[in-house]
């Protein structure tokens, strides 16, 4: 197999794992840099152009709030998971984890 | 700042108008928190190729500003392949005769050439275009209509195409074929005769005296054949084979008769002899382009001719055991 369609396959495993990892990062609050650090910290790092419309469209459909709030003199903007996101997150992991078990067997 | 200010406006440029200031304030913040933690880890202000090292990372303006759009296509990916196939196919069997047929009249018709002197010739290719961007343009359009119709919704297993089998001979076309070359050999042996339009008399030029008998059994070969097709509507490899063969010799007779320049020759008893010289020349043309045409219809039989037989045989026989 080529890389290149390794990396076009990984990138497609990783597609909807990201939102899940997203989601289950801003159960505490946090803006864009943050999140990508601790996303990266643990394994899931995420292209620097790709997180914010992420979080923009995770936004538009109920699932994070957000505000702007001044830290160090600079004004940033924080997400974090909404009710609905916080309920949505729940089932999701529920989802993954039958998954998971669902291909540990198969795998 | 000066790098990262010109990535931004590029940036702002082309994003969505409502959210332009909020996202650019929220993509500058995040990347001179990248810049001030890249600063604390060398211990010194960056400079601009470290700056441009960064906005190399975050990619093209335009990719990440098309990132915060709505995903928007004129035709997208399920309709494409199709649009792809109609564009190919109308350039194939639209375009490309068309073109061979302007070759045709500038290599071989001197007065197109002389009515077209120097530029003006590539100018007469002036409609040609005119069909290119009319074909182009309504095709186009008409799939984008499609992609934002809900036609595809609409749909049930039994309005789906019958499957169709390569080896399988359309009846009327092979009865459109017997009758079309009947006509032609009952008029080449001179049992059919054109009604004569006076004062015109139109006679056929020395070559096809001298191809009357090659011509006569190339197109008694195909009658036989269409009339076996008619009763037995399916490709043997026999008959793949003879239909090659009737082809090919008729490929080489338009070949030879391409290779003349005047067809017919035009007797009218009266009238200035200039218009009868114009007529002559038109009507040559005529049966010029025609032939031309009916080349391209030879060559394309040929290559599917060729194809029919490059099939495994299973297939072949398939059809007869069916």
């Amino acid at each position: 197999m080529t890389t290149d369609m390794f990396e076009s396959l990984r990138l497609e495993l990783r597609r909807g794992c990201l939102i899940l990892a997203v989601l289950a990062e801003l159960r505490t609050e946090q803006y864009g840099y943050t999140l990508r650090k601790t996303l990266a910290d643990h394994g899931m790092a995420i292209e620097e152009g790709t997180l914010h419309p992420l979080l923009r469209r995770l936004e538009s459909q109920g699932l994070l709030v957000s505000r702007w709030q001044e830290e160090d003199k600079r004004n940033k903007r924080f997400y974090r998971l909404s009710p609905e996101g916080t309920l949505t997150l729940e089932q999701l992991i529920a989802e993954w984890r039958r998954i998971n078990s669902s291909l540990d067997e198969i795998l | 700042m000066e790098l990262l200010d010109r990535y931004l406006q590029s940036v702002k440029w082309l994003l969505p108008k409502e959210q332009k200031e909020d996202i650019l304030a929220e993509l500058s913040e995040d990347i001179r928190s990248q810049i001030e933690e890249k600063e604390a880890e060398l211990g010194r202000r960056l400079d601009e190729s470290d700056l441009e090292a960064i906005l190399q990372r975050w990619g093209h303006p335009m990719l990440v500003a098309q990132r915060y759009l709505p995903q928007q296509h004129l035709i997208g990916p399920v309709w494409f392949p199709v649009y792809q196939f109609v564009l190919k196919m109308v350039g194939l069997c639209y375009l490309v005769p068309w073109l061979l047929t302007w070759l045709f009249l500038v290599i071989f018709v001197p007065s197109y050439r002389a009515e077209h002197p120097g530029l003006a010739l590539i100018g007469s290719l002036e409609s040609f275009l005119l069909i290119v961007v009319f074909a182009f343009t309504v095709i186009t359009v008409g799939f984008a209509f499609a992609e934002r119709s809900k036609i595809l919704e609409r749909w049930s297993p039994r309005k789906l195409p019958v499957e169709r089998d390569p080896n399988r001979i359309s009846r009327s076309e092979s009865i459109g074929d017997l009758v079309g070359n009947l006509i032609f050999v009952l008029w080449w042996v001179d049992v059919l005769r054109l009604p004569s339009v006076e004062p015109l008399r139109i006679t056929l030029a020395p070559i096809w005296t001298t191809l009357y008998w090659p011509i006569l059994l190339v197109a008694l070969a195909a009658v036989a054949i269409d009339a076996v097709n008619t009763v037995q509507p399916w490709w043997t490899p026999l008959r793949s084979r003879l239909r090659l063969g009737i082809a090919a010799a008729e490929l080489a007779l338009i070949c030879i008769l391409l290779s003349v320049r005047s067809w017919v020759e035009v007797l009218v008893t009266s009238g200035p002899s200039a218009k009868i010289d114009e007529l002559a020349k038109w009507i040559n043309l005529s049966i010029g382009v025609t032939i031309l045409v009916i080349g391209i219809v030879t060559i394309v039989g040929i290559v599917r001719g060729i194809r029919r037989l490059r099939r495994p045989k299973a297939t072949l026989v398939g059809v007869l055991s069916a």
